[in-house]
């Protein structure tokens, strides 16, 4: 299978794609490239690699052959070996650290359609983390160091993304309630109303997880993502970062699209039915008129951190900073915090209770 | 300094529930022992009966304003440990999972045309409820 290292038209170095610029930049020259110089540059080498499509899953089938999941690459730069997961598209040498893109992983019918490029680099992650740390007080205090950060690397996620057209129905009941005083009587006045709606729903860009191994919470909830950045695929994207292919068909994740779009067709339905102060939804039809699915490749700033012995995993939206994980909750704080609020909130229900 | 954290936010819980069964000790106390006090003492009276009516009206209130206050400070007490728990529990979980929110912004992305909507009346019950006065009014 083919490998690719970009490297500088000048130099000859490696190079990398730097979110800040927003361009390729060579670490040893400081030359910056523009993807449409790159492209000029490396295109032919691009279509070389779509026709090798066909050729991709005989390769493969042979590199499997190790037996413990991991593929063998030669490193184009400096002819070391390198080994990774069956699903890594994207990597960087152990040795000579130059990016690798593992070009032939992406040919195909597995090369994505779309991607999101990284926005911020690895030091404005790391910011973006400590700046989202100081905000939450009960951390503990030597949590926010580097010294805890044992790994930090910029990761392309698969996912899919689906434009899908339904069309469908809802009956619901809802209440309004009315309540006024009458002399020595309180009224309570209860309206039920028997409510349908009718209509179309096109759902824009819905991503879905096209990664079966990973964290599929980490994989969701690392979400929103601006689709408005969204850009042609081009394999030079990923010089730098590590890239992940999908390892999943249209097929494998349809049933649990379709599910998460109903949840959501209610909740649109139920946000029509707002001038009620109750509403129960009694049953909904939704069926697909027309969908459209693009495979695309979202950039996420992946930390690892090690905090009293325990290795967590923490995510960072590469475009819009968002931040998921599991952070670790000072109980000491938590607990005078708790005591603190135990006082005010009796002295004051105390109060209250005293003077009315 | 982990195990004075760890020995200080123990200590933190027990007081905060001794705090709790103290309240709750307090509001059964008021409950039972003074009325039967109230009633002793009135059992006792028999001279000046005019005085004495007077002693027991002052006694009554003083006794209603004793129970009124064991009974707000009970609950006060049971409500703030109660409140501040669930506020603690959720405090940890959201730092358990930081960041779980919405995944897909739907009001953004995704757009409704509505063909028909429909929304009858089918019933109106009213519930009238007499309206019970506070004894201390």
């Amino acid at each position: 299978m083919s490998t690719v290292a970009y490297k500088c038209i000048n130099c000859g170095g490696p190079l990398e794609f730097n979110p800040a610029k927003q361009m390729f930049s060579c670490e040893y020259c400081r030359s910056d490239f523009t993807e449409k110089e790159l492209k000029d540059h490396f295109g032919e080498l691009d279509e070389e690699l779509n026709d090798e499509a066909n050729k991709v899953d005989e390769t493969q089938a042979e590199d499997n052959e190790f037996g413990f999941g991991g593929v063998l690459f030669s490193c184009p730069n400096c002819g070391a070996e390198i080994v990774t997961d069956e699903t890594t598209a994207a990597t960087e040498c152990v040795y000579c650290h130059s990016p690798v893109v593992l070009s032939g992983r992406l040919a195909g019918n597995m090369k994505p359609n779309l991607v999101i490029p990284f926005g911020f680099t690895e030091k404005d992650a790391k910011e973006k983390f400590y700046a989202m740390c100081k905000k939450k007080w009960f951390l503990p205090r030597d949590f926010v160091s580097d010294a805890h950060i044992d790994k930090m690397k910029g990761v392309y996620y698969p996912y899919w993304l689906v434009d899908s057209d339904k069309a469908g129905s809802c009956n619901a009941t809802g209440k309004k309630y009315r309540t006024w005083r009458s002399g020595d009587y309180e009224y309570k006045e209860t309206k039920t109303y028997s409510i349908s709606r009718m209509g179309n729903i096109a759902f824009h860009k819905f991503p879905q997880s096209a990664l079966s191994k990973e964290d599929h919470q980490m994989m969701k909830f690392v979400n929103p993502y601006d689709n408005e950045a969204l850009t042609d695929f081009s394999m030079s994207y990923l010089s730098g970062f590590q890239a992940e292919k999908r390892d999943t068909e249209r097929a494998d994740v349809q049933e649990q699209v379709d599910k998460e779009l109903l949840e959501y067709s209610k909740k649109i339905f139920k946000d029509t039915m707002s001038q009620y102060d109750s509403v129960t939804l009694d049953n909904i039809h939704m069926n697909t008129v027309q969908e459209d699915w693009k495979y695309a490749l979202f950039p996420v700033w992946l930390m690892t951190y090690t905090y009293k012995d325990k290795q967590k995993i923490f995510a960072i939206n590469g475009q819009t900073g968002k931040t998921y994980g599991e952070l670790p909750c000072s109980l000491g704080k938590l607990a005078l915090f708790g005591a603190g609020l135990f006082v005010v909130l009796s002295a004051i229900i105390f109060g209250l209770g005293y003077c009315l | 300094m982990r195990n004075i954290l760890k020995k200080s936010s123990v200590l933190i819980a027990v007081l905060m529930v001794a705090m709790l069964f103290a309240g709750i000790s307090c509001f059964a106390y008021e409950q039972e022992a003074i009325p039967t006090e109230a009633e002793a003492s009135v059992s006792e009276i028999t001279d000046n009966e005019a005085v004495e009516t007077q002693e027991i009206q002052i006694y009554e209130s003083k006794s209603s304003e004793d129970k009124s206050l064991g009974k707000n400070l009970a609950m006060g007490i049971g409500s703030g440990f109660v409140i501040a728990l669930i506020v603690c529990i959720c405090i940890y979980f959201s730092y358990k999972k930081h960041g779980a929110t919405e995944p897909y912004k739907y009001d953004e992305n995704a757009k409704l045309t509505l063909i028909d909507s429909s929304d009858v009346l089918v019933n109106t019950h009213i519930e009238k409820r007499k309206i019970e006065k506070d004894n201390n009014d």
